[in-house]
């Protein structure tokens, strides 16, 4: 079986089958430009992502090994309104995935899958990251995301003022 | 960034550098973008780093979830901390096109998709109180990442909002519009002002006109307009320069827009005419439409000021010995390289002779003309460098183009005209260069070969004819194609040989079509291996011959 290995920004190396890698469309990309540069067809391609670290990239390709047989989505569909993929493709599993996550990772997934080009990953993290902003308050959202209001003096008023002249008219 | 020495080889941990509390003092002045970075910089940092992981993930992260989230949502991402609202700021202001689902959450309300402000009356209205001058409101907008406002005055009719007079309403209107520009009018680029001449006399608009241009300094587009009620042109009767107005021009002048590059006055007051064109003699691209048909007073001294040397594009309608004098066109002949004109019961001869100035330089002559030509007409457009011409002369009579004989690199020739003159005599494409010909309206000339034409003067000997006058199946047989060996796209009204069953009178219908050249190239390779075939199922005599 045809090996690649990607090395995360931090130096670890995964060393993944390239039916799995060229389910992304980043890494499919650069298994292709490697063979075209290298003169032995046998070589084992190694890509390195710099912008991703372990931690996330052992993420992503877990949700990868976990969908290999999935159609794969095109990139395009329904992108006029960018839902409706999400829960075509979610199923137990990846809630059982996503569900111990801090939100802070979720969000580095959301960042990992859109640089991997994996579609698939980047709806249900959309997803979950959308359903706890939509319809919330600012408080809510503050506790959703465990963080502090880091605004001094009126400028929390002030803010809200500004976004008046979105809606003021 | 793991503290690597600038140019040596020896690393440090970070905490060899600083202390882990002084990074994170640094840290806090971080833009999200390096905070992730340095997160996957190093081990440490990302443990100090990790509890901000929500706060400075999610700026990263708005342009993938913009689209999952409504206007409301993303408002209220501002008000999280400092950072969720860098991140929505920065988001508004690096896709600006995405704030027209902004400025437009009703969605058909106006449609634009460069994400411009619109006002109309209503829309300002409706901003008043907020625009109301207050400590409370804020001055500094941050979603005005368009460059581009467009004021309209007229649509008074859609101001059904309180019981106010719509004199007063208009009166607030423009008050609520002044307001808007003391924001962040320094921050427009582009601007379109349309009037109105309901209720508003030229004094009002010349003065409306400099206050709002006083506060948009950095303005590079301008479009100022006056529409008569219902859209009609305006009728501006009193057009005269009255010492009055002369005073009032003189205690408010216009500001010098210094960056203007395209201006486009279509109707406005002779005297706002007057001063913008003078005030802004650097601009480069002037779109005149002039509602005075008749010359004014002024036109026999044209102003040496008014010396426009880097225009480069210019498009009057109408085109009159009047607003030529205004131009004061001699001064123009340098850089011009466009000139779009609409002449109306003109003089072309003078016309043409006003154009030709320009030989130096004109790439493109855009002519829309009505009225007569006369029957013996000699005047030649002398534009050697001229590339393409259109003609539009759809409602007058056009017996030839010889005029344009004098210009030898036209690759574009575009004609409109009516047709049952034109087919009398022939209309002559002798340019060697032409790549696209097109014949709009009922132009269905014959053409005839230049070199023959010269020799016989008047007449045309039919042999010479192109074969065009055909039905369109013949086209690719027409020896227009080795004529005009450079010809790519020739699109002409002809007869079809199309038979539609309820139509009679086939032979009288006429079709647009296109002809190409590698449709020409397809045909000659075609008709090619059709001789081919029919030579191969010809018994060969020579090769029989050979065997024996």
């Amino acid at each position: 079986m045809a090996l690649v290995r990607v090395i995360s920004s931090d130096g670890a190396a995964f060393l993944v089958s390239q039916r799995l890698a060229k389910r992304s469309g980043k890494l499919k990309t650069e298994i292709e430009t490697f063979r075209k540069s290298s003169d032995n067809s046998e070589a084992q391609p190694e890509i390195r992502i710099v912008t991703i670290r372990a931690e996330i990239l052992r993420l992503v390709l877990q949700w990868l090994q976990q969908h290999q047989n999935d159609p794969v989505l095109p990139a395009n569909q329904n992108e006029q309104d960018g839902r409706g993929d999400a829960e075509m493709g979610q199923s137990q599993w990846d809630r059982d995935f996503l569900a111990p996550m801090d939100l802070g990772i979720v969000m580095e997934l959301i960042l990992a899958a859109n640089h991997l080009e994996v579609k698939g990953l980047l709806d249900i993290t959309c997803k979950l990251v959308e359903s706890k902003i939509t319809g919330r308050t600012v408080d809510e959202i503050r506790t959703a995301f465990k963080l502090k209001s880091d605004f001094k003096g009126n400028e929390e008023e002030q803010t809200r003022l500004e976004n008046r002249w979105c809606v003021e008219n | 960034m793991n503290g690597s020495t600038n140019g040596g080889t020896a690393t440090y941990s970070p905490e060899q550098v600083f202390p882990m509390e002084v990074w994170g003092e640094i840290f806090r002045y971080l833009l999200p973008r390096d905070l992730e970075s340095c997160s996957n910089a190093t081990p440490e940092w990302r443990e100090l780093l990790a509890p901000k992981n929500a706060s400075f993930m999610i700026p990263l992260a708005f342009p993938t979830l913009a689209s999952h989230l409504t206007l409301k949502d993303l408002l209220n991402c501002r008000l999280v901390c400092r950072n969720w609202r860098n991140g929505v700021d920065n988001f508004f202001q690096t896709h600006p096109v995405h704030y027209a689902d902004v400025a437009d959450h009703e969605r058909n309300h106006i449609h634009c998709p460069y994400g411009f402000r619109q006002f109309r009356p209503v829309d300002l209205l409706k901003m008043e109180s907020f625009l109301e001058e207050n400590d409370e409101n804020p001055r500094y907008n941050p979603f005005t990442m368009t460059r581009t406002v467009v004021y309209r005055e007229g649509e008074r009719q859609a101001i059904t909002l309180d019981a106010d007079p719509v004199e007063n309403q208009i009166l607030r209107v423009r008050a609520a519009f002044k307001r808007f520009l003391t924001m962040c009018g320094s921050e427009m680029w582009h601007c379109w002002m349309i009037f109105t001449d309901e209720d508003t006399t030229q004094e009002d608009i010349y003065m409306l006109t400099q206050s709002y241009l006083e506060l948009m300094p950095n303005l590079k587009t301008l479009t100022i307009g006056v529409l008569g009620e219902n859209f009609y042109r305006i009728n501006l009767t009193q057009q005269s320069m009255s010492p009055q107005l002369m005073r009032l021009v003189q205690s408010h002048p216009l500001p010098v827009l210094k960056d203007l590059v395209k201006l486009n006055v279509d109707s406005v007051p002779t005297i706002l005419e007057i001063e913008m064109l003078t005030k802004h003699s650097h601009l480069k691209k002037l779109f005149w439409k002039s509602n005075t048909n008749h010359s004014i007073q002024d036109q026999e001294t044209p102003d040496e000021e008014r010396e426009m040397k880097q225009l480069e594009v210019l498009r009057i309608c109408p085109f009159t010995r009047g607003n030529m004098a205004k131009l004061n066109l001699p001064s123009l002949s340098f850089n011009l390289r466009v000139l779009d004109l609409y002449v109306q019961n003109e003089d072309l001869g003078s016309v043409f002779r006003s154009v030709s100035r320009f030989r130096q330089s004109l790439r493109y002559f855009n002519l829309q003309f009505c009225g007569d030509i006369p029957e013996e007409f000699s005047e030649n457009l002398d534009l050697p460098l001229v590339e393409t011409v259109k003609i539009n002369a759809q409602f007058s009579k056009v017996r030839n183009i010889d005029f344009l004989l004098t210009c030898p690199s036209l690759k574009m020739l575009e004609l409109a005209t009516s047709s049952s003159v034109v087919r009398q005599r022939d209309v002559v494409l002798p340019w060697v260069s032409l790549k696209k010909v097109e014949m709009k309206y009922h132009v269905s000339p014959s053409l005839s070969k230049w070199s023959d034409r010269t020799n016989t003067s008047v007449t045309v000997n039919s042999e010479t004819i192109i074969q065009f006058d055909g039905w369109e199946n013949c086209m690719y047989s027409s020896n227009i194609w080795e004529l005009l060996p450079k010809l790519e796209v020739l699109k002409v009204f002809i007869r079809s040989d199309i038979v539609e069953d309820h139509d009679e009178s086939v032979s009288d219908m006429h079709i647009w079509w296109v002809f190409m050249t590698t449709d020409f190239q397809r045909f000659i390779y075609t008709k090619k291996q059709q001789e081919v075939f029919l030579e191969e199922e010809r018994p060969n005599e020579d090769s029989v011959d050979s065997v024996d």
